[in-house]
């Protein structure tokens, strides 16, 4: 599998070594190798759709702000809706750029606990760990669609917009959370069957700046 | 109900799962546990409300701010003016690290953004002039404290916003513990430096070495009086104070000094977005924790535990002192201040303290928490700077932290610490 981004077509490629794998009867180990690499490249697309989005929504929030700053001062007209917009546009920034995060690592544990486990029992932490954070997050996608669709007739106090728009930003954040954790835990389930296949997590702040 | 969620968020927590869901998993499982089925929406509405939070927007501008300063290299320009300041003083980069630290925290908010970007210059420099690795270590974890103790400050966003209280007034409390404690770290590695005989700079920098260094430094010095000036004399809140503060950084490294291009930009964007998004879910989620706990009582059996020891204002304080001391070794500060501050701060106030004053005593405490083991923000940062473990920085760090914490303790007890400036800038 590990050579499978060298193929011409990287889905295709991977089919065929699944297949191969399947046939030596390791069928479980790379039908899930299958799964988390399907996962990680929808999860690659999302997450880099994220990004942008993130980055876009940080530059719009900070262009608003700036702008009633000014408007208010230099034209002495102050914007009635920058407030409003502005939070809902960082209500959409934050849930979008919650998964990323996640992959960065910026989402702050306690290691203690990973750091002593080697092998199998590692991999049997990561699985609890992302486990938990799948059934949270799915929970929120329930609630917060819920939530969303009921606030659909709800009107936002300074411009004509269904409140739903910016609900939305939860089920959505919070199901690409979901998807990178499974990703993760594909991963976690093929270091149970053979440790030297998963991905050991334990890099120690990999990305210093990111962690508020 | 009961106190299981408490629990439960303590279990969830130690066995990795990362705090912002252990905070959301705990109140779900004690609510499905209890057959309240019915409150589980509400965790999810009271994440949601949690963040849909104008104060909040100043989070994400003062680390969009920080992150500028860091990338377009201004945290170098502080590094060289402090040199020029204190450079010759036997243990002289100790010295401008702590310096660098107190000019940085005028513009950062946040302990850790200062940690990674003065130590990642800081601590090779000093291992480069004869400073054990550790030891270098030791000083940026120290000064990181100060970073959101002198304003801007993250944390007191928060807790204004949790807590009902004037930002520009917390802004003003924090100026004078700030830099009471980087004096105090100051004092503490002149008496190092000298049992140590640590380097110092062979020449006194001139009045006008200081001068030039100064006026490379200026510009970026300038954000904390935009910042400090514009909230406390009325011309913006703290969000937009935020807002120009990030514009100012980045004209400033982009178009002034030239130090970034605008193709860096969209990475520094989206780091300040995902670490921001990070801090804000963590809002979030610990605004439906606190709000189970109020559910649960907590707030009212604590108070009345705390008022069954003593009545006495000031040994309450003693013990809420030890208390947070005690949370901040196991819980960052913002989660703390969301969950502990509606608990304890309003029976301090019922007893005559004044609410900034308290408020300035958690957040120093706390943020005196991201330095002390095992879990400790500004460690772990300091830890993957330097390749070294948690435990040796923070052995080394031990002569700082008394100091530290003898300073909490002396904001509590000489109220005019705190109080002084924003009395005299009319918030108290």
């Amino acid at each position: 599998m590990r050579d499978m981004r060298m193929c011409q077509e990287p889905i295709i490629g991977g089919i065929a070594e699944w297949c191969v794998q399947a046939k030596r009867g390791q069928f479980m180990a790379s039908a899930i190798e299958m799964l988390e690499f399907l996962v990680g490249r929808l999860n690659g697309l999302l997450l880099s759709l994220c990004k942008g989005a993130a980055v876009v929504l940080l530059a719009i929030m900070l262009g608003i702000i700036v702008a009633a700053v000014f408007f208010r001062y230099a034209l002495s007209d102050a914007i009635p809706w920058s407030e409003e917009i502005a939070k809902f546009v960082m209500v959409w920034m934050t849930f979008i750029a919650v998964p990323v995060g996640l992959k960065l690592g910026a989402h702050i544990a306690i290691d203690a606990l990973a750091n002593r486990l080697r092998g199998r029992l590692y991999f049997l932490l990561q699985i609890w760990i992302f486990s938990a954070v799948i059934v949270l997050m799915l929970m929120f996608v329930d609630a917060a669609s819920f939530l969303a669709w009921n606030a659909r007739i709800q009107r936002a106090s300074t411009i004509d917009v269904s409140i739903l728009y910016v609900y939305a930003a939860m089920p959505i954040g919070c199901a690409i959370t979901a998807l990178v954790s499974f990703e993760f835990w594909l991963n976690a389930v093929k270091g149970l069957i053979d440790p030297s296949r998963g991905t050991d997590r334990r890099v120690d702040v990999a990305d210093p700046g990111l962690i508020g | 109900m009961t106190l299981l969620f408490f629990w439960v968020f303590l279990g969830v927590m130690a066995l990795g799962v990362p705090i912002v869901f252990s905070l959301g998993i705990a109140p779900m499982v004690s609510f499905i546990a209890e057959g309240k089925e019915l409150f589980l929406k509400m965790i999810v509405q009271r994440t949601f409300a949690g963040i849909n939070q104008f104060p909040l927007m100043a989070i994400p501008f003062f680390i969009l701010a920080g992150e500028l300063m860091n990338r377009g290299g201004i945290t170098q320009s502080l590094v060289a003016f402090a040199n020029a300041l204190v450079g010759h003083l036997r243990g002289g980069l100790a010295h401008v690290n702590i310096v660098t630290s107190m000019l940085f925290a005028g513009i950062s908010g946040s302990a850790v953004a200062d940690t990674s970007g003065v130590g990642s210059i800081m601590i090779p420099a000093m291992e480069k002039d004869g400073y054990s690795r550790k030891f270098a270590a030791a000083v940026t974890a120290a000064s990181s404290v100060i970073g959101p103790i002198i304003p801007p400050s993250i944390i007191m966003v928060i807790y204004a916003f949790m807590m009902n209280v004037s930002v520009a007034g917390l802004f003003a409390a924090g100026v004078v513990p700030g830099l009471l404690v980087g004096f105090a770290l100051m004092g503490v590695t002149a008496i190092i430096s000298k049992r140590r005989n640590y380097p110092k700079a062979t020449e006194r920098a001139s009045v006008k070495r200081i001068a030039e260094a100064g006026g490379q430094a200026i510009l970026p010095l300038l954000t904390p009086v935009i910042i400090l000036g514009g909230i406390i004399g009325g011309v913006f809140t703290p969000t937009e104070a935020a807002s120009v503060a990030a514009i100012y950084a980045l004209i400033l490294s982009v178009f002034i000094l030239r130090t970034l291009t605008v193709r860096e930009l969209p990475q520094i964007f989206m780091r300040a977005a995902v670490s921001s998004g990070a801090i804000l879910l963590v809002v979030g989620t610990a605004t439906a924790f606190a709000w189970a706990a109020t559910l649960s009582q907590i707030p009212v059996q604590l108070s009345t535990l705390l008022f069954s020891i003593t009545d006495d204002p000031y040994l309450l304080l003693f013990l809420i002192n030890v208390l947070l001391l005690i949370v901040g070794m196991f819980l960052d500060a913002g989660p703390a201040i969301l969950i502990l501050g509606p608990i304890l701060a309003p029976t301090m106030i019922g007893l005559g303290i004044d609410p900034l004053h308290f408020a300035i005593i958690m957040c120093v405490n706390l943020t005196v928490g991201l330095a002390t083991p095992p879990m400790g923000l500004i460690l772990f940062v300091a830890s993957s700077l330097t390749r070294l473990s948690v435990e040796v920085i923070a052995k080394e760090m031990l002569p700082f932290l008394i100091v530290e914490i003898a300073i909490i303790f002396l904001i509590t007890y000489v109220p005019v610490i705190t109080m002084g400036l924003p009395r005299l800038l009319g918030f108290a």
